[in-house]
């Protein structure tokens, strides 16, 4: 696709393109460090939960069934509103990454995800899916950020491009059956990503992805955040709220961007 | 958990009798209704925006288990198409399931469901011939 274009492309955007997606260290581990601080912070002073960054991995060991998307949804809440733009401090994890691949004037989703996969927790399951079933843009790619090590089935899977595309092209086909019997007959083309703290991954959502439930030992705590460029474009369907303003803001506009948004000619007769 | 103070959502990104709501409009009324009611909710499956497409209404219902409670906006997320609808009514059927439409303060069990959908169904009505006056018990 586009061949000519990719000969200078970093070796992460090709990775990009032929993956779906590539990993690379964080690059604010301080931030890293200080949100994971936050959320045992939060978790004692809020929920009664003592634990230390060595055993956030056992949160399912303290934390009840019935509590888990209260304290989800909670913080949640709580670290979007810690700063100005948690998506702005969000990017700052892996920013050259992601400047590489998208550009640098950005538009951000406007609240940072924040998901707890639990061992055998069927109520937090995200089934196989494209983040453009529900009209978000194909211009976007999404940045995962993990608090804890993601591996084998606590971590989300992908499948890559050219199998995503054939299966979305002719997705009107799955309308009964759906798609999660595409992992039983399609193992190979599902690739469960080993993500450790310290790390970001940077996927396309135009891939196939999602989680299963998790069958280890370990609850994986994770962020995700999307960022496309600020001019790519977004959904022409006039009902859908996956817009600028309703779903995405602007992050990073550029003074040539802020000059044309306040530039008036006279328009007097 | 007992699955009957559960109650499992279903939203759509798509526009339902005549309104447009975006999803987490849609969310926070099911958790609402959830937490007056005292029930659990269930994170929804999201409807993709393809136009006629019920593919997570599907999954949603092939999920659910017997006596299962489904917590929607509106009776009009279902298909207009009667085919599909049908297809759907099997399965619904064959669980019991109860459904909690929002906007009509309805709860219905699935032996009321054709005839809630049918009511509402009504909306659509454009000159209809014969065949379709008898379908819905208009005509003798």
């Amino acid at each position: 696709m586009l061949e000519k274009y990719q000969e200078n492309l970093s070796n992460n955007a090709k990775k990009l393109l032929e993956h779906g997606y590539f990993i690379v260290k964080t690059q604010n581990k301080p931030l890293l460090d200080l949100i994971r601080d936050s959320f045992l912070e939060f978790l004692k002073s809020e929920h009664g939960i003592e634990l230390d960054k060595n055993t956030l991995h056992t949160l399912h060991t303290v934390l009840s069934d019935k509590n888990i998307n209260k304290v989800r949804m909670s913080f949640f809440k709580y670290i979007n509103k810690s700063s100005k733009h948690f998506s702005l401090d969000f990017l700052s994890l892996a920013q050259d990454a992601l400047f590489d691949v998208v550009g640098t004037e950005l538009a951000s989703n406007k609240m940072v995800n924040f998901s707890m996969q639990l061992p055998g927790d069927e109520t937090s399951l995200l089934p196989i899916h494209s983040d453009m079933f529900s009209g978000e843009s194909p211009y976007q790619i999404n940045l995962w950020v993990p608090l804890t090590d993601a591996h084998d089935s606590n971590a989300m899977f992908i499948c890559n491009p050219k199998f995503s595309n054939k299966v979305i092209k002719n997705i009107r086909d799955y309308e009964q059956q759906g798609l999660d019997q595409l992992i039983q007959e399609h193992p190979k083309e599902f690739t469960f990503l080993k993500v450790a703290y310290g790390e970001a991954l940077i996927f396309s959502p135009t891939c196939l992805h999602g989680n299963i439930i998790n069958q280890t030992n370990e609850t994986r705590l994770s962020f995700n955040c999307r960022y496309k460029n600020l001019y790519s474009p977004y959904t022409e369907n006039e009902e859908s709220e996956k817009k600028l303003g309703s779903f995405y803001q602007p992050i990073t506009p550029k003074a040539a961007s802020l000059i044309g948004l306040t530039f008036e000619f006279d328009e007097s007769d | 958990m007992n699955q009957t103070n559960e109650l499992r959502g279903y939203v759509t990104v798509r526009r339902f009798g005549g309104y447009a709501l975006p999803v987490p409009i849609q969310n926070l009324l099911l958790r609402n209704y959830c937490e007056q009611n005292k029930l659990s909710y269930k994170l929804p499956l999201v409807e993709t925006h393809l136009d006629d497409n019920y593919m997570y209404l599907n999954e949603t219902i092939k999920k659910s288990t017997k006596h299962e409670n489904i917590g929607m906006c509106s009776i009009y997320m279902f298909p207009r198409d009667k085919a599909k609808y049908k297809i759907l009514k099997a399965e619904i059927d064959n669980k019991s399931l109860k459904f909690h439409f929002i906007f009509e303060n309805n709860i219905v069990t699935s032996e009321d469901l054709d005839e809630c959908y049918y009511n509402a169904s009504l909306r659509f009505l454009k000159g209809m011939n014969a065949d379709q006056q008898r379908e819905l018990g208009l005509l003798k």
